[in-house]
């Protein structure tokens, strides 16, 4: 078990470098330098800005300094917040930045998941019936609508035809404030946790040992929690992984609908300024996390599936 | 005595929209204690279709008609509380492939416990002392260790062997075994048949063993049911279907299996074979299901319902063989068991 953890540590190590390589070089890529505006600086100046930030020196010597500093927990200095390190902008003492995009991508997994497998489950255990076809249709049409376009509809409903709920704001992390953005998202995700629950469900009262469960003569519940749940779940846990990198992504768009004060507005500024630290910060947050995820997803296969102990 | 389980006119069929498919017609046999009871014919001839009534495990959209009899106990129509106190207690199923039916997330102990304390009532150390004695019963050495493992820590004929000890925990009166060696090797096979004969003669139950194998019938069964298209064609004692077969079916059933040794001087004598295929289970023809594989057929068989014929006590064949022993179907010069046969 330990040994396992610590494998799957290991690996995720060299994925991390790749990962902050790439992202390096590509952000370093892009033409121009954070300090080339609308307001042009004196060669003099520009140099001395230049060499303050170790801009100057070569992409190889840059690299190793950056990851040394990460190293150190650091993730440097930005260029256009002047004086602000990166981490106090993506992780600020108040209510904002990271903690707003975490807050609304772990309220909607929070909502997403335990919903999904319910009612995709329980879609799949009365197939073909009139709540499993109403369910399929909802799910469709949700999972082909994109944040973008939900948003305003939904705001346009819930916020100014309703007016039920305000229509954008955080208020501090304000509940009320909080149910609309968490609301879409869980929408846009939950077709996928449950469309995936639903056909492993039918898949596994389709197999043979359910089929010899039947045939001992156990009671449905005990062949549903006993013997199904677990090998339905499997499916859904391995999807995981993958799904709350999505969902962050996600958040950083529901923010800019929502004008929320997350990481959604601060990529892209970032982005937009050629803020090279900033863009790296959050891209390795985000990557770290989704590793940290799929690490986590593996300890719990090694829990529900005997056959991965050998 | 009244026979453990009676099966009469039992008939399944399955609707989909407008489509009915046949899988059953009218199929009777009973069996005594301790008897054995093969039952063959090819894929898609309703075997496995026919015990799976008898377990009240068809699927959803199946009609049945007839009944199953087990003692003076009507099976068909039961509800699931009802059948779940009869299935795996009083008659038990083994399935073709050990390797996909003995679920992979839970011990073999959880497996095998759960049946005697849900049937039995019992508590767990006890469920789990029998469960022992069982796995001992079907020679599964040093049970004690082996009980708390997975399912695929186990080889397929060990599987099989877990399957047919849980099948057996409650001494079921009934046990149906549907090809349970059809996924393993020769070896393996032949222990896992000596094994069920031997638990069989233990425990003084009664079987239903199904398969495509006739070499298994003629080593384990006491009677046999042929089936064909959904029908029994031909049932008998062992001798009566082995020595004595009536139906063509049956005759060119035997006559496909292989043998070692060639007729005469035919040394490039081919495998023999039915041609043709089996008929269409949704537009059955009018008659004999087998006719048009038939080499002698006669015009009579393509009408109306073939009655079941009895030729002594056990002996029951679902042909028109009134023409094939009366010469009528001489004419057709393939028919070869017009000259064979003397009723």
């Amino acid at each position: 078990m330990i040994s396992f953890i610590i494998k799957r540590l290991l690996v995720a190590i060299p994925t991390l470098l790749a990962i902050i390589l790439l992202v390096f070089l590509l952000v370093h890529l892009v033409p121009g330098n954070p300090f080339q505006g609308e307001k042009a600086f004196s060669p003099e100046v520009m140099q001395e800005l230049l060499h303050q930030y170790r801009l100057d020196l070569p992409l190889w010597k840059q690299f190793l300094y950056y990851v040394n500093d990460l190293l150190h927990g650091n993730f440097g200095q930005s260029y256009k917040f002047i004086g602000q390190s990166i981490n106090e902008l993506i992780f600020p003492d108040d209510l904002g930045g990271f903690w707003v995009t975490l807050r609304l991508a772990a309220y909607s997994m929070l909502l997403t998941v335990p919903l999904g497998i319910i009612l995709g489950c329980y879609a799949g255990l009365a197939r073909n019936s009139w709540f499993d076809k109403v369910v399929i249709v909802c799910s469709t049409i949700f999972s082909a609508v994109p944040v973008i376009v939900a948003g305003p509809l939904i705001i346009l409903l819930f916020a100014v035809t309703l007016n039920y709920l305000p229509a954008s704001g955080f208020a501090d992390g304000d509940f009320l404030h909080l149910v609309l953005p968490v609301g879409i998202l869980t929408l846009a995700y939950l077709p996928t946790v449950l469309v995936v629950a639903r056909g492993s469900v039918i898949d596994v009262l389709n197999s043979n040992f359910i089929k010899t469960a039947k045939a001992k003569g156990l009671p449905t519940r005990i062949i549903i929690f006993k013997h199904a749940l677990r090998p339905t779940l499997i499916p859904v846990i391995s999807l995981l992984g993958p799904m709350f990198a999505n969902v962050l992504v996600g958040a950083i768009v529901t923010e800019q609908v929502f004008a929320l004060p997350g990481l959604g507005i601060l990529t892209t500024n970032a982005v937009i300024n050629r803020d090279y630290n900033l863009v790296l910060g959050i891209t390795i947050l985000g990557s770290s996390l989704a590793i940290a995820f799929n690490i986590l997803v593996d300890i719990a296969y090694f829990f529900l599936d005997p056959r991965i102990k050998q | 005595m009244l026979p453990i389980l009676k099966v009469k006119d039992l008939s399944i069929q399955f609707k989909k929209r407008n489509i009915c498919i046949n899988a059953v017609n009218k199929v009777s046999f009973a069996l005594d204690e301790g008897e054995v009871l093969g039952i063959v014919g090819e894929s898609g001839s309703g075997k496995s279709q026919t015990v799976l009534a008898i377990m009240g495990l068809l699927a959803k959209n199946a009609l049945t008609s007839g009944s199953v009899k087990l003692l003076d106990q009507e099976l068909l129509g039961l509800n699931n509380i009802k059948l779940n106190k009869i299935r795996g207690n009083r008659v038990s199923m083994i399935f073709q492939d050990p390797m996909t039916s003995l679920n992979p997330y839970l011990t073999i102990q959880s497996q095998m416990t759960e049946v005697l304390m849900l049937h039995k009532g019992i508590s767990h150390k006890n469920a789990l002392n029998e469960s022992l004695k069982m796995l001992d019963l079907v020679k599964i050495s040093d049970a004690k260790r082996r009980i708390k493992l997975y399912p695929h820590e186990f080889s397929g004929g060990m599987r099989q062997r877990v399957m047919i000890a849980m099948a057996l925990l409650c001494k079921p009166e009934l046990l149906i075994a549907d090809e349970p060696t059809t996924a393993l090797d020769v070896t393996v096979q032949a222990q896992i048949l000596e094994l069920l004969r031997e638990l069989k003669n233990e425990l003084n139950m009664a079987v239903i063993l199904i398969t495509h194998d006739m070499g298994v019938i003629a080593n384990v069964c006491d009677r046999v049911c042929v089936m064909y298209a959904g029908n029994i064609m031909e049932g008998g004692t062992i001798e009566d279907i082995f020595y004595a077969p009536k139906h063509p079916y049956t005759v060119a059933l035997l006559e496909s299996i292989p043998k070692l040794e060639q007729d005469g001087n035919d040394i490039d004598a081919k495998l023999k074979t039915i041609p043709g295929e089996p008929p269409n289970l949704i537009h059955l023809p009018a008659g004999c299901a087998f006719q048009d594989r038939c080499s002698c057929v006669h015009e009579a068989c393509r009408h109306g319902e073939i009655e079941p014929q009895f030729l002594g006590e056990s002996h029951i064949v679902k042909c028109n063989l009134q023409f094939i022993t009366s010469g009528a179907v001489m004419q057709n010069s393939n028919c070869h068991l017009a000259s064979k046969t003397n009723i």
